[in-house]
């Protein structure tokens, strides 16, 4: 979009740059619209709280704003999952977020609701999937979550991650594996009590 | 060619994994999240360019007003349009469950002890936490009665947004003093403000539209010390680096 600190040496340039700038603002708003629910459910799934998904969002959008120019059409929803990809894999580098924190928190997650609410079941079984998927190789999360939850087809995913149609295959069939034996033992851990 | 599998909703025998995937292809983003950010690009957008007439200007240029029509002519085209875009016809309003009381109550429920936790503080924090029930920012946790405190909240972001809007509106006409009013008075009356970053933004938009690149900087360094992690940050780096 804009290189600010490129030309400054006259008014013509930021002029110019100004100028630059107006058109791709429709764009702009409209790639919100279209694609905030994904990149927004997209970064929930990454890791991200519903909270804290609402800012990355605006983070991935906001670097979508300053690159907008460079995003060919046709191409947006791709360079909005790379960046919502990058952003998360950026925060989980940043901190050391510790497996034993997981399954603690896990089990509490899926105690039974005392109350009986559905929303807050509803809230409770996301947060215990986010903890399963939390452990699994980015990769293959990735590939799961666009594949069962956004219900994208194979070649969709290929083109959106950027990979051979083989590789999503691949990368699906063990996701599906690990994560469906993930699931396996939190039932069998439940059946046994070990979530009271 | 390949087939895909049928997914694991649909085959799967599993109650617990159908239970989990069914919970998380229900769940929407909250009506209020989007609208802070098309609020966001097009105060960006609009930063951005403010950022490029500015520095213009500071190089000692001498169209300062000339660079103002244009940002105001921006605005007019652009971030207004966003705006005014949330208001009516948002994406997500085509799906019932987004405009449900339990999916805008998640985020506007979020507590602001402070000015408005800004994207890289609150993203690095929240990896560090285990997980937690959802509609609880793990970046300031404390537990408070969420509904009330939702509906309170979600009254409070749109008396925000709408007074942005009017500063925005005055900026449009071509009448910064008057956004620098108004900025002021959203300043006064939302001093822990959530969209306060999205303010500052409009405040060093109005200052250079006014040609007063000295306190368009001045706003930036604010915007610098005050949300370093914020979107707006990145452009008032930006304006305050050159020269």
């Amino acid at each position: 979009m804009v290189a600010l600190g490129a030309e400054t040496t006259g008014f013509a340039a930021g002029e110019r740059e100004v100028a630059e700038a107006a058109p791709s603002s429709p764009r702009l708003s409209e790639l919100v619209e279209q694609h905030y629910a994904f990149v927004w459910r997209l970064l929930r799934r990454l890791g991200f709280s519903e909270s804290d998904s609402d800012d990355a969002a605006q983070q991935v959008f906001m670097t979508a704003s300053r690159r907008i120019a460079d995003i060919r059409f046709g191409s947006e929803r791709a360079f909005l999952f790379s960046t919502a990809v990058r952003v998360a894999s950026r925060a989980r580098r940043s901190t050391q977020r510790r497996r034993e924190v997981f399954d603690a928190g896990l089990e509490d997650e899926l105690d039974p609701a005392p109350t009986g609410d559905e929303l807050l079941e509803r809230s409770r079984a996301r947060a215990a999937l986010d903890a399963i998927l939390q452990e699994m190789e980015l990769d293959l999360r990735v590939v799961l979550v666009l594949y069962e939850l956004e219900e994208l087809t194979s070649p969709e995913i290929a083109e959106l991650i950027g990979v051979p149609l083989g590789t999503v295959a691949s990368r699906l069939r063990r996701a599906r594996q690990d994560f469906e034996a993930r699931i396996a033992r939190l039932e069998a851990s439940r059946r046994t009590g070990g979530t009271r | 060619m390949t087939t895909d599998p049928t997914r694991l909703l649909e085959q799967s025998r599993s109650p617990l994994l159908r239970e989990l995937l069914s919970a998380a292809r229900e769940e929407q983003p909250s009506r209020a999240g989007l609208e802070r950010t098309l609020l966001a690009v097009a105060t960006t957008g609009a930063l951005t360019a403010a950022s490029a007439s500015a520095a213009a200007s500071a190089a000692g240029a001498k169209g300062a007003s000339s660079g103002a029509l244009l940002v105001a002519k921006w605005l007019g085209l652009g971030a207004i349009a966003g705006l005014a875009t949330t208001t009516v016809a948002l994406g997500l309003d085509s799906n019932p469950r987004a405009s449900s009381p339990a999916a805008s109550v998640a985020v506007v429920a979020k507590p602001s002890p402070a000015p408005r936790a800004v994207v890289a503080p609150s993203v690095a924090a929240l990896v560090e936490a285990p997980a937690a029930p959802a509609a609880t920012s793990l970046a300031a946790p404390p537990a408070r009665p969420a509904a009330s405190l939702a509906r309170t909240s979600d009254a409070a972001l749109a008396a925000e947004l709408a007074a942005l809007d009017a500063a925005k509106t005055a900026l449009r006409a071509g009448s910064g003093q008057r956004a620098l009013v108004l900025l002021r008075q959203y300043e006064r009356d939302y001093p822990r403000g959530r969209l306060l970053p999205e303010a500052l933004g409009l405040e060093l938009n109005a200052f250079t539209s006014l040609g007063d690149p000295a306190s368009a900087r001045a706003v930036a360094q604010r915007i610098v010390t005050n949300f370093p992690g914020s979107p707006q940050a990145l452009r008032a780096r930006d304006l305050l680096a050159s020269p």
